[in-house]
This record gives C-alpha cells, structure tokens and sequence, in this order.
C-alpha cells in the first residue's frame, strides 16, 4: 500500500480537472505520481504474468499497438496498454494513475505499450521488455533528435534490452543493420532471444516513393528472411502470409504504411498467443477503426470531413499521395507542435491550385510554404482553431461531398476540443 | 542572362528543406525577369560556370555517403564563387576552409541573427539545432555561412534578393525594382519572422 497516498492525490488530481474541461486531467496526474511515486511505474511494468511489450520507431505505433492490442483482446488476453496520446514516461505514469488500484496493481496478463523512441530507450534501461516491436527510423522530431542515426542508436537500445522476441521491419534498412550487432555476445538474460523479421513484398515496399525510411545512403545490406509478409495489397485488401498460414482483411485505411504495422501486429501476436487462430486475426484487423485521424471521416454538422494527419516529412507524403489528386475544399493546419516547420518544405504537393484555409499556431510558415509550392493559401488563420473551424465549415459542399483537412496533432486536438470530442478516439458524434 | 544555380548534392542535403532556398532564389528570379537555369554540383567539373552555389544540412548518413566533400569545399572558396551554407553545410564549409568554430551545448530554437556584408546589413530569422556555438551566420570569403538551416531565404527575401543582386552585379546586370506579385510573399515572410520570434 505504500502507493496508495501518490496514487490518491493523482486520481483526486484527475477527477478535479476532468470536472472543469471535459476530456482534459490526463497529463497533470502523471506529473504529479512520477513526482511522488517514481518508483511505482518500473514496479506495475514489471508485474505482468506474461511480461511488458514495447512497440516502437518513428512511425506507425500507434496503429501497430491498437492492432495488436485488438487481436490479443479477441483471443481473451487481458493486456493492459497506454492511451495514443500517452507514448512518453509522463504518460505512463498517467495510466496508471487512472487504472492502478490504490494498492498498485493494474489488471492484465501482459502490457503492450507504445513507447516514443526516446523514452523507450530510457524505459528499458530499467525494466527489460519480454518482446519488442520496432517499426522504423524516419526523418521525424529532428528539433529533439537531431538525426536519425541518434534515432536509430536509442532502438537498438531497445532491441538490445529485450530477452524474448525482437520483430524488426525487414523493409527498413536502418533496422536491418542491427542483425549483426544483435547476433552475438548476448548473454543472460538476452541469451534466448530471437530476432523476428517482417515485411512488404518488394513490389509493394518500393511502389510510389516507397515506405519513407531514413536512408542510410550505403550499399544495401542483404534482406533477412522473413517470417511474416505482405504479398498482397490492392488499394486497402491486404494479403499476408505468416508461418502458419495466410490471412486477407481490409486496412483501416489506404496506404502501404498501414500495411506495415498490421504485418507487425501479426507477427508479434502470433509469438504471443499458444493458440493464434489467423482468421480471428483477419475478423479483429477488419473491424478496427482508423486511428487517431489517419485518414478518418467523420461527420460534423452533417458534413464529411476526412482528416488526414502531418506529423513527419515521410508520413505526411504518403498521407498526401494516399490522397485522391481532385481535392476541392482543402484546410491545412499546422500547430503547435511542429517546433521548427523547417520539414515543411522538404514535402512534396500534389498539383493542388488552392487551399481553402491555412491555420494554426504556424500558420503563416504554412502559407508560405504553400505559396511558394505554386499553391494558393486561401485564408490564413494564425491561433484561433475554432474560427478557422466555423470558417471551413461555413464553405460551400464541394461535388464529392468531402472537405479534407491536412493538420497536425496539435490542431487536431484543438479542434475535437472545440466540437465536444471527450477522446482522441471519440471521433464520431 | 541566364543564371546559374547550383546545388550540392540536392537529394541529400535537404534534411531540413534547406532545398527549398534553390527554388525561392528560381521562383524569385523569374520575378524579376531573370531566366535561371539549376544545376546539380557533386564534384569540382561540375562548379563550372555556376554563378551561385547551395549547401544545405545533412544527415551523418548523408555526409559520409559524400566522397570529396571537403576538397570541394576548399576549391569552392578557392575559386570565390558566391555561396550559401546552411545547418551542416556551414560547418563543414567552415572545416574545409579552416576557420575555426567552437563547440558546446546543443541548442534547438528559432534565432535571430545579424549578418554583415560590406555595408549591407540584414536580421535574419530562422531555426538553428545546433552545437556550434559561436558561428551563427557569417560573411566568410564569399560564402555566407549560416546555422540557420532549412528554408532560411524563403523567410528572409531580403538575403534572397541580394544573392540575386550580387549574382547580376557580376555578370554586369542590376536587378530591377521588385515586382509587386512578390508583396504577398514578403508580407507572409514578414509574418512567419515575428511567429517564430514570439
């Protein structure tokens, strides 16, 4: 019980704030248990039967651990796993402020988190992951990481700390270079550990610009064998083929990124479960819904808005690729949490002529950029995320019946806010 | 008059966008009713003629992949052609040329930075992730080194103009009075500055 007065203060913490803003009390709770309690959260990661997941990289973890969390959930585990906002050790700590009985203990038989890169290198440092997931290494936060082999180094870290199964992307040549500095030494409690490799049939992997990986620039290392692999995937029908057999489901939404963390869900799955059945794997990916506005559409105000998110260069280009090219009525946002929207302008626009509205806390930056890729900007509005809204809203219905908003995180936020959206997921009214 | 703008390594000196300063100088040109004409650099044959030179900021990926790099580099100033390193670009500018910098703690912000050249005096605004510490931007030779990386001259049309103006000065040309169809441009450069001051 020596928990339980941290964990007490950060619930009361908790429950207060969420009765003045709705949706808001997440990241205050965690500040103040990690303050009282740090110990607590190396204590509840190292307390689960079957041991803690991490799920990494640069890019695609929230997707691959509402997967995986998914189909281990429709094949009765009990996981206990982390809110897509709450990827870094504040997070952490804020979910257990919000699940943890007041003796400590979380309910689960194994944790599946998504963990930033950076914090997951410091995470492991103290409690070693069972298995781990690492997706990849792209250009993304370079104003904290500064280049990708910093990135790239901190996975390793993770990889190194894990004593059951690795699963590495194949795909990804940053990764594939940590065969050989994996393969040797290891010892207890490293000693059994085993290096699972998953992917894209080639043809899908370098379609269109490819999968946007940090390139490495040097001779490419030969692919490992892969264990669990796309060989299928017509627009959102995805095909994959695992040692045990294949599988076929629709994407959450269109482009080949998705594909790589569903091929990642699998595969850590299928080393999970003593009994995976494939075609509750297929039912459980059918039925998940977009994540966190990687190309959802949701309906306001009898309107479809389909929101698409910017949150790194390679990313944002495939998002904007996956695009249909005819987009009428175009709102492109970029907030507060693009810190230097240099990136901005290492994107690629598709041969857009006009943009309805430009807004967020980098609005101006945004216009531009725009302007200067031959795109007119519309009307810019700095900060106000809730008149940008209204404005966007108050346009006339282009003839597909879809406006398309192309903003960040920040922006997103801000405007689930302002429409009453309790969650990041609560996406539909 | 066709201008030459050349680029180091384009596809892989463009961590943070710092390409995009080659297609401000081209898109500003052409306002100006000059005709440009940009060329790929990846060796010394290739400096030919070129009548301004970019280097933008890469991974340590990327410089490792480049073989010459620092000869290139000297024979660039050597030969006094009008240059603009940015990010990376201007330290190993700097290393080349041996001027010497200082190093310490990390820094990752917007700054500003004054830059003198001759009598010319400019603000700039831009983003520096750097552990150089006592570069900044600076007048060096021919070249203007900055540690300011990515679009640095897309939010600083005034440095944009005068690389424009100095390249027509030496092939004998003046640079007209600037176009009104770049005030709207100027004006949200003007805009994204005071943003990324705030």
């Amino acid at each position: 019980m020596r928990y339980a007065p941290a964990l007490l203060f950060a619930r009361l913490l908790r429950w207060g704030i969420r009765r003045v803003r709705k949706g808001g009390g997440s990241a205050l709770p965690g500040v103040l248990l990690a303050r009282l309690a740090p110990g607590i959260l190396y204590r509840v990661l190292s307390s689960f039967r079957d041991g803690l997941v991490v799920i990494t990289g640069s890019a695609g973890k929230s997707t691959t651990t509402k997967m995986a969390v998914a189909i281990l959930e429709a094949h009765g585990v009990e996981v206990f796993t982390n809110p897509t906002t709450a990827n870094i050790l504040q997070g952490f700590y804020s979910t257990i402020a919000a699940q943890a009985s007041l003796s400590g203990k979380v309910r689960g038989q194994v944790a599946v988190l998504e963990m930033d890169e950076g914090h997951a290198a410091e995470l492991v440092s103290k409690v070693k992951p069972k298995h781990s997931v690492i997706l990849n290494v792209v250009e993304d936060q370079l104003d904290r990481f500064v280049d990708p082999a910093y990135v790239a180094e901190k996975l390793l870290k993770v990889a190194q700390a894990t004593t059951g199964t690795v699963h590495l992307n194949a795909d990804d040549q940053n990764l594939v270079a940590f065969e050989s500095k994996l393969a040797t030494g290891a010892k207890p409690p490293h000693s059994d550990r085993v290096v699972i490799w998953f992917g894209l049939d080639e043809v899908i992997a370098n379609h269109g610009r490819g999968l946007g990986y940090a390139p490495t620039y040097s001779a490419p290392l030969a692919r490992p064998a892969v264990q669990t692999q796309v060989f299928s995937l017509q627009d959102r029908a995805t095909r994959v083929k695992t040692s045990r057999g294949e599988l076929g489901f629709a994407l959450p939404a269109r482009g080949s990124h998705f594909a790589v963390d569903a091929v990642a869900a699998i595969s850590l799955c299928e080393t999970l479960l003593a009994e995976p059945d494939l075609a509750l794997f297929a039912k459980t990916l059918d039925e998940i819904p977009p994540v966190f506005a990687r190309g959802e559409i949701i309906e306001v105000e009898g309107q479809r808005l389909e929101l698409v998110l910017v949150q790194n260069p390679a990313s944002t280009q495939l998002n904007i690729d996956a695009l249909s090219s005819n987009l009428e009525c175009i709102y492109f946002g970029i907030g507060r949490d693009v810190h230097d929207p240099s990136w901005l302008w290492t994107v690629t626009l598709p041969d857009w002529r006009a943009v309805a509205i430009t807004a967020g806390y980098n609005a101006n930056e945004a216009a531009l950029f725009l302007k200067y890729s031959g795109v007119e900007p519309g009307q810019v509005i700095p900060d106000d995320i809730p008149a940008s809204l209204e404005a966007f809203l108050a346009l006339p219905a282009p003839s597909s019946g879809i406006k398309t908003l192309i903003i960040s995180a920040d922006v997103m936020r801000r405007m689930r806010r302002h429409l009453g959206f309790e969650t990041p997921e609560a996406v539909r009214q | 008059m066709k201008l030459k703008l050349g680029s180091y390594y384009a596809d892989r000196l463009n961590l943070n966008g710092d390409q995009a300063n080659i297609s401000v100088l081209a898109k500003r040109a052409a306002a100006y009713g000059l005709a440009v004409e940009v060329s790929g650099v990846f060796s010394e044959s290739d400096l030919d003629g070129v009548d301004l030179l970019v280097i933008g900021h890469g991974s340590i990926a990327a410089w490792a992949s480049i073989q010459g790099a620092e000869e290139l580099l000297a024979a660039v100033a050597k030969a006094e052609i009008l240059s603009l390193a940015i990010g990376s670009g201007a330290e190993r500018f700097a290393a080349a040329n041996n001027m010497s910098v200082v190093s310490g703690e990390r820094s990752s912000r917007f700054e500003e930075h004054r830059l003198q050249i001759g009598d010319r005096e400019f603000e700039l605004v831009g983003y520096a992730n750097t552990a150089t510490t006592d570069l900044k931007t600076k007048w060096f030779g021919q070249a203007i080194l900055s540690t300011l990386h990515g679009p640095l001259l897309a939010k600083n049309p005034q440095l944009a103009d005068w690389l424009l103006e100095e390249v027509a000065k030496r092939r004998g040309a003046e640079l007209p009075p600037e176009p009104e169809t770049l005030a709207e441009l100027d004006a949200l450069a003007s805009a994204a500055r005071r943003d990324a001051l705030r």
